[in-house]
């Protein structure tokens, strides 16, 4: 009776459905489903964390609006994204590219990618030392080369600067994943392509600028939201290098909802700031998704 | 990826017995050079900022004030490493991470596989659903959950410790698992599966003798790149860790320079700093073409 050999297997398999579902369902369910739709309850109200949340409405929302210091590090995060943007993407988009058919390029690709497999808080710390004026090793080459003025800069410690550090300390830490993205979206381009355009002629920066970049601009839009997305998380360095200092010139939306949190214990007001933060993600995400779905309605 | 390298120009690979043998690779160019360049000046900024931090952990901290930046230690103190590794309770941090990171990817990845199946493989009502209960979990950044998920440690007497981590670094993990695993899933052949089930295997043992083999590694490749992200997980530990007896690498490391600070013990706080870079990327320099492929497939169809 070979008809019912899928329906036996298909009955077999539907007992697993509950056994197998169950235990990642109830642990995402109660550790990640739960406390994100909570948080959109906290957000409406005013809590301390010690004694039961008050009803507030909307006044979380109302004093985000008015509240200075939650906009200038809104300005602060646009800052460090967009900063962050023209040095990360020139940069991985170059190492992508030229690594492509060099000798030494899986040699550059496996230097550069290296710094991914630190963490976080060991590439931040390192350029911080890195940077120290008392005994970093930057200013010592500086003076070497004659900049005696940059080198007697307290980089971290001047408003003006300790951004861009935090910037430079992030894409190196990052640059290497960014290199392999633009790598493989480049060789996608076919090669026939590249290689009539060569044979015509043109220098390889002509070949990049007028065959590859426009097949690329597609996979490029996606991933500049894909950084801003990155951007608009942004914590991890800010806290280990300057902790939202000098004179709160690098505090970013994260950095000051941690504050918020868990140092003020305003966990409403933390709620609040999360929601808008999600929103903005939510709508980065659903441009993307729009963006790629019409890209592959083209081809 | 495939290698860069063997890549000849298509006209050498036509095969022209003419009496001058058709050059091989195009002349020196200004650009390459510049390209070259540009990737040696950057890959050395990188290397001596390792180098370094290495030769700092060698010194003695009033070698470290008094001496230049890039001058050799004069005598070096592998001390220091043994210091930091006991005295600095880097063998804590060290520890608590790998018990972190490995219970929480193992169980993770096992929980997600058997979803993955279902999901891919059995019909059942409102399977859309909860397909897409998971597929949300994808674009709740830390700061959404961390407020409630505080309190809910808190509720539940985990708050500082490293139990209550993992567990919410299991369920971090697991929409991106399941994401990954169950499009491969739903590549994979039916047949094997079938014959298993005609020879009356369990669904249960067809899942785990017939079925786990073939995606091992898939597998390999979630479990690789969640251990990347584990391992080096700063947001949750931060806020979740306050005893430093019970602080992972990224945490504890952060308390270490905050100390250093006032003790100016910076050699140890250097060598410690070595100490936490050479297992990562030893495993790196090993797995690296797994990493930077998986991450691209994670990114770039997500």
């Amino acid at each position: 009776m070979p008809r019912s050999r899928p329906n036996l297997l298909e009955r077999q398999r539907r007992r697993l459905v509950v056994p197998f579902l169950l235990p990642a369902l109830v642990l995402y369910a109660l550790f990640m489903l739960y406390p994100a739709v909570t948080t959109f309850y906290v957000a409406l109200t005013k809590w301390d964390g010690v004694n039961a949340p008050e009803w507030a409405g909307a006044a979380n929302f109302t004093r985000l609006t008015e509240d200075s210091l939650f906009s200038s590090t809104i300005t602060h995060t646009i800052v460090f994204t967009v900063l962050g943007a023209l040095v990360l993407f020139p940069g991985a988009m170059f190492f992508g590219y030229v690594t492509q058919r060099m000798r030494l390029g899986r040699v550059y690709r496996f230097l550069i990618l290296a710094p991914v497999a630190l963490s976080v808080t060991t590439a931040a710390l390192l350029w911080k030392f890195l940077v120290d004026p008392n005994f970093g090793a930057v200013q010592s080459v500086l003076r070497a080369i004659g900049l005696d003025s940059l080198a007697s800069v307290e980089l971290l410690g001047r408003p003006s600067t300790a951004m861009l550090m935090v910037v430079l300390a992030t894409v190196w830490h990052g640059i290497g994943l960014w290199m392999m993205f633009f790598a493989a979206a480049a060789e996608r381009v076919p090669a026939e392509l590249k290689e009539a355009a060569t044979l015509d002629g043109a220098s390889s920066f002509q070949v990049f600028r007028h065959v590859v970049w426009p097949l690329m601009w597609e996979v490029t839009r996606t991933l500049l939201i894909l950084w801003m997305i990155q951007g608009l998380q942004t914590f991890a360095f800010i806290i280990a290098m300057t902790n939202g200092g000098p004179l709160r010139a690098t505090e970013v939306i994260g950095t000051y909802l941690y504050k918020v949190a868990f140092a003020s214990s305003e966990f409403g007001y933390a709620a609040a700031i999360a929601v808008v933060l999600f929103a903005a993600i939510l709508v980065l995400t659903l441009l993307s998704q729009r963006l790629t779905r019409r890209e592959s309605e083209q081809y | 990826m495939t290698t860069p390298t063997a890549t000849p120009p298509a006209v050498a690979a036509a095969p022209p017995p003419a009496p001058s043998p058709p050059r091989r690779r195009p002349p020196v160019r200004p650009g390459r050079m510049l390209s070259h360049l540009a990737l040696v000046s950057y890959c050395l900024t990188s290397v001596s900022a390792f180098v370094w931090c290495v030769m700092v952990s060698l010194k003695t901290n009033p070698e470290f004030f008094s001496s230049s930046p890039w001058s050799l230690p004069q005598d070096p103190q592998f001390g220091n490493y043994a210091e930091a590794w006991n005295g600095a309770q880097i063998s804590r941090f060290f520890l608590n991470s790998l018990y972190v990171t490995v219970t929480s990817v193992g169980v993770s990845l096992l929980f997600a596989v058997m979803a993955a199946y279902v999901l891919a493989r059995v019909d059942f009502p409102g399977k859309s659903v909860v397909r897409l209960v998971f597929l949300s979990g994808l674009m709740m950044p830390a700061f959404l959950v961390i407020v409630p998920l505080y309190f809910l440690l808190r509720n539940l007497g985990l708050l500082g410790s490293l139990h209550g981590l993992v567990l919410v670094y299991i369920a971090t993990q697991i929409p991106f698992s399941i994401y990954l695993l169950s499009s491969f899933f739903q590549s994979l052949p039916k047949e094997l599966e079938e014959a298993a089930c005609m020879d009356g295997a369990s669904p249960t043992r067809t899942f785990f003798s017939v079925v786990l083999p073939q995606v091992s590694p898939a597998v390999a490749s979630v479990a690789l790149l969640n251990t990347l992200t584990i391992w080096n997980e700063f947001f949750f530990a931060l806020v979740f860790l306050t005893d430093p007896q019970q602080q992972t690498i990224p945490v504890g490391l952060l308390g270490l320079s905050v100390n250093a600070q006032y003790s100016a013990n910076w050699v140890q706080l250097f060598a410690g700093l070595v100490i936490t870079m050479i297992p990562m990327l030893i495993l790196f320099a090993f797995a690296q073409d797994r990493i930077a492929r998986g991450v691209s497939v994670g990114a770039l169809k997500g």
